[in-house]
């Protein structure tokens, strides 16, 4: 990863030529050429027709593409705004990306984050580069909170299919918010905007050779920062997301244990924050939700129940190094079920997630083994949640989706409690 | 004539009451050092285990990343491990004792031959050890990978891998203390080869579909869900 100060003469030609700047979008790319020049023209024109005549610049950063990803962003951005930096991507690195999750995405931000400290900005929004359909106002959304009230962080929030995002919905959104107390809808949504503050403040900090960097998930010290770092939040409607899935696909036991590992990384790190935490309550959102349709999701029910079986049978012995007791019966119960009737009670779901941050902490086992172990159990979740929601409405789903919050806050204190007492073991 | 035939009895009942009179004390004595022993190695490791619980020993090897340790110990316990090795440390010792009670010139032959051999033996050990080690964690990653790929035959495949990787071990181990020789090595080598040649022949020859079929669906099953995560799940 290359040192703040480390930019190339021409990159640093451009930022002497623009000097100075309020606001910028911030684009990092790896072959996305068929996309990336439509995400910068959006941008572009959002920062024109939301923010006219404050000084503004499209940042680029390339992790070496070889489809003319640079080239189309040239072509799409408006004289004078552009500012494009090349970052180092181990493409051998499997897979090779720069979204969420992807080895390049950490290097990808910094280059971004050092560029935009460099201008100055006020605000600096940070786009995915194969979103389709993207609109000047996804930027006028995003950045509005940093530049008009004064907000530091500003996460998306989308219109999903009721089965699209299920990680967010079952783990990411409802541990976030029962830990850190705030009501951040998508945590981790890939597209957000931070003020020039946070900007340095994660500049300053040690993050960008770390673990989080490793798993390409530097997204998750930003929000678990700003949640208790004393920034200002927002969330900004966006509407539907749809992307292209130009980066290197990952598979589900990879994205599961990525995100799992960071947010448990995480909620070691700030335990003094969180142990204080009850309830929670809710952030401004900038727009209003609109009723729209988001891409159909299926998922194979059977298929799902027929994972978490498999893992019930044979997985047990590794979750009784997890999982109390009662809850293995409970799990063993819960396979006995037909699918039909198989629901996966929310009190159970919680403490599952809670205990496995305990395990992550403690180092039961190797944390690889441990993290993989619990796909089984999220595959049983999202059964029972395509079982459950099979008819629901998009707002039924979300009323789902806020009583399992409230349930992973109401069992909150069963986590601070053996958090401080790991060896009392309380089924 | 028979007058000789008695003095030769006499004398030889003699040499053998004389001989086992003088040998008996030393088994006597080879008995009471044994238990003995034992019964100061339990105390022994009992006192040790308390003295390291106290000190939370389990704890701190943990915080220092060697928690692979308690793995392989008893009951999950690196402080019980300690406490075992006392026990047997000690009993060896009253061994020794009772042996040198028995033959004086026993002991320093053994001991002698003992040192000469006792680098092989440690290394065996730790051959063993981390085999163990190794073998579980590969058994516990490959079963939890399997299940993950949902084949339904994980807990074989585990099975396979961990005793595949014991038994390496185990003949390494032996090996390293020259037990079996070449035979020792053919047999390792038959077994292993017999294996490898039965499973080529299963699934080029048996079931060459099936396979064909499984990996098939994996594959369509591993798209499928790339095609879908992150950009579905996350």
């Amino acid at each position: 990863m290359p040192e703040l100060g480390s930019l190339p003469p021409e990159t640093e030609r451009l930022v002497h030529q623009i000097g100075s700047a309020d606001l910028a979008v911030g684009i990092a790319s790896y072959n996305h050429a068929e996309t990336v020049g439509a995400v910068v023209a959006a941008a572009a024109a959002g920062l024109r027709r939301f923010f006219p005549g404050v000084r503004s610049a499209v940042l680029h950063a390339d992790g070496g593409s070889r489809d003319g990803s640079a080239e189309r962003v040239l072509q799409a951005a408006a004289d004078g705004l552009l500012v494009q930096a090349p970052f180092p991507l181990d493409s051998a690195a499997r897979p090779p990306g720069v979204g969420p999750g992807h080895p390049g995405r950490s290097a990808a931000l910094r280059v971004l984050f050092d560029l935009a400290r460099r201008l100055g900005v006020r605000g600096l929004a940070v786009v995915e580069p194969d979103l389709l359909g993207v609109t000047g106002e996804w930027i006028g959304r995003l950045l509005a909170p940093v530049f008009e009230d004064e907000a530091d962080f500003v996460t998306p929030y989308y219109v999903r299919h009721r089965f699209g995002g299920a990680i967010t919905n079952s783990i990411v959104y409802p541990f976030t918010r029962a830990l850190y107390g705030k009501r951040l809808r998508y945590p981790l949504g890939g597209d957000f905007a931070c003020s020039g503050r946070l900007v340095e403040r994660a500049l300053e900090q040690d993050v960008w050779h770390g673990d989080l960097a490793r798993l390409g998930l530097l997204d998750v010290w930003l929000v678990t920062e700003a949640l208790c770092g004393g920034f200002r939040l927002a969330q900004a409607f966006l509407g539907v997301k749809a992307q292209a899935g130009a980066d290197g696909a990952l598979d589900l036991s990879l994205v599961l244990s990525r995100v799992l590992g960071a947010l448990f990384l995480e909620a070691e790190r700030r335990v003094a924050v969180w142990q204080k935490v009850r309830g929670s309550e809710p952030v401004p959102l900038r727009g209003r939700p609109e009723p729209s349709t988001a891409e159909p999701v299926t998922v194979d029910l059977a298929r799902s129940l027929a994972a978490f079986r498999l893992g019930q049978q044979n997985l047990h012995e590794v979750w009784g190094l997890v999982l109390p007791p009662l809850t293995l019966l409970e799990l063993r119960k819960l396979a006995a079920r037909s699918d039909e009737a198989f629901r996966f009670p929310d009190e159970l779901w919680a403490r599952i997630v809670y205990d496995f941050a305990l395990a992550h902490r403690m180092r039961v086992m190797n944390r690889d083994h441990l993290l993989a172990a619990f796909v089984p159990l999220y595959h049983g979740w999202l059964g029972s949640f395509v079982a459950e929601m099979r008819e629901a409405s998009l707002d039924e789903t979300e009323q789902r989706i806020e009583r399992l919050c409230l349930r992973y806050e109401s069992e909150k204190p069963y986590l601070i409690s053996r958090w401080r007492w790991p060896d009392r073991f309380t089924p | 004539m028979w007058d000789q035939v008695n003095e030769a009895l006499r004398e030889s009942v003699g040499r053998v009451l004389t001989t086992l009179a003088g040998f008996l004390p030393g088994v006597v004595a080879l008995l009471v050092s044994v238990v003995v022993a034992a019964l100061l190695g339990w105390l022994l490791a009992r006192l040790a285990e308390r003295v390291l619980r106290w000190f939370r020993f389990d704890q701190r090897l943990d915080r220092l990343g060697l928690d692979t340790l308690a793995e392989w110990s008893p009951a999950r316990s690196p402080a019980r491990l300690v406490g075992r090795l006392c026990f047997w440390a000690v009993l060896l010792l009253g061994m020794l004792v009772g042996l040198a009670a028995l033959d004086a010139t026993l002991v320093p032959t053994m001991a002698g031959r003992l040192l000469t051999y006792l680098p092989n033996v440690f290394a065996a050990a730790l051959l063993l050890a981390a085999g163990v080690v190794l073998a579980r964690f590969l058994a516990r990653g490959v079963l939890i990978g399997a299940v993950n790929m949902q084949l339904q035959s994980a807990r074989l495949i585990s099975l396979g891998v961990k005793w595949m990787v014991l038994v390496l071990t185990a003949a390494m181990a032996l090996n390293h203390l020259s037990i079996g020789g070449d035979i020792l090595k053919l047999a390792f080598a038959i077994l292993f080869g017999g294996i490898v040649l039965a499973l080529a022949l299963a699934v080029g020859l048996g079931s060459k579909d099936m396979v064909s079929r499984t990996w098939q669906r994996q594959a369509e099953r591993q798209g499928d869900e790339a095609a879908r995560a992150p950009a579905q799940h996350l």
